[in-house]
């Protein structure tokens, strides 16, 4: 028997696949660049974001999806984390050349050791390989410390290491040694420090039950 | 919240301010200044240098703010000091490291009295923002 007109196009719809949705154009501009990371507000809280390019100034964040992205300053962005990176913002400390005056910036962490904080600066607006010979300086920050400037030329990077980190009786060989270069090696010295500050804290610790 | 470095770049100066027991900006608190510099020289080492550069520089940045109508404003470095007129931009805190270093013969008194003639000359481009 032949089904009725009806029936026929009932059973048609429902066997028929879902239809496409159309494509929709989003006229906003879409920028979905940089990568996945977490920035951290003065209020101490952390929040995921978008990370996109940042220099000394400024870092440039968005939603996850690459939306809304802005230009944020120092006094707006704690820290952020992309790609492994953690940069921080940074205030107050002069460059040695002419005694200029960073009131704040973002510098790259290099390691945190203890209480040592270990940054890397750039002051130049757009670092190229080259010109980062000349225009990065390490700060260094012990606790919430002012920060200082870690000097590049053997002879008072010494004295620094040596007033800071001189209660270590192998930080003190191996500066007094005089074969440490500040960029390479001032990272292994603070660990060296650190760690020699744990064995020491618990080898005094007194042994509770 | 880290404050505007503006604010606390004010805060310093306002702190030096009254340490140094003078009533304003001007040219006799640079003349205070000065002598502060000298006695500190001796006692300062490399170390508690920096920090000392920062508080005086303010110091000297805000007096010639109120002085010569100045503000304090960004170098294209990013390093900050103070611009004057549109044209002219001063790094208080290299004038402040320098007569620790070297005394009076960099003395930031000598560099105050100069400021007239300078801002006489010729307005050139502007190099800050």
């Amino acid at each position: 028997m032949a089904a009725s007109p009806a029936h026929a196009q009932r059973v048609t719809s429902a066997a028929a696949p879902p239809p496409t949705p159309a494509p929709v154009f989003n006229p906003a501009p879409y920028r979905a660049t940089g990568s996945v990371g977490s920035y951290q507000t003065p209020d101490g809280h952390w929040h995921p974001v978008r990370v996109g390019t940042w220099q000394r100034d400024r870092v440039y964040l968005g939603d996850i999806d690459g939306q809304g992205v802005r230009p944020y300053f120092p006094a707006e962005v704690k820290a952020f984390v992309s790609i492994g990176d953690t940069v921080a913002a940074v205030q107050s400390f002069v460059l040695p050349k002419k005694h200029r005056l960073v009131a704040q910036g973002f510098a790259r962490q290099l390691t945190r050791q203890g209480s040592y904080t270990l940054f890397q600066y750039d002051h130049t607006e757009n670092p190229t390989l080259l010109s980062s010979l000349t225009s990065q300086v390490m700060l260094l920050r012990r606790g919430q410390e002012p920060l200082l400037v870690v000097p590049t030329k053997a002879k008072p990077y010494r004295a620094l290491m040596l007033k800071l980190l001189g209660d270590c009786p192998a930080v003190v060989r191996q500066l007094q040694a005089g074969a440490v270069h500040p960029w390479r090696d001032t990272q292994a010295l603070l660990a060296t420090y650190a760690s020699w500050q744990n064995q020491t804290a618990s080898a005094t610790r007194p042994i509770t039950h | 919240m880290p404050e505007n470095p503006l604010a606390q770049l004010r805060t310093a100066a306002e702190a030096v301010r009254q340490q140094l027991q003078v009533n304003s900006f001007d040219e006799a608190a640079v003349q205070r200044l000065e002598t502060f510099i000298e006695e500190q020289r001796p006692l300062l080492t490399k170390e508690t240098t920096q920090g000392v550069v920062v508080a005086l520089g303010a110091f000297l940045g805000e007096c010639l703010v109120q002085s010569f109508k100045g503000e304090w404003a960004s170098a294209p470095d990013g390093t900050t000091g103070v611009g004057i007129r549109g044209d002219l931009f001063f790094n208080p805190f290299f004038r402040v490291a320098m007569q620790l270093e070297k005394g009076l013969s960099e003395s930031v008194v000598g560099f105050f009295a100069s400021m007239p003639a300078r801002l006489a000359e010729p307005p050139k481009k502007r190099g800050w923002i």
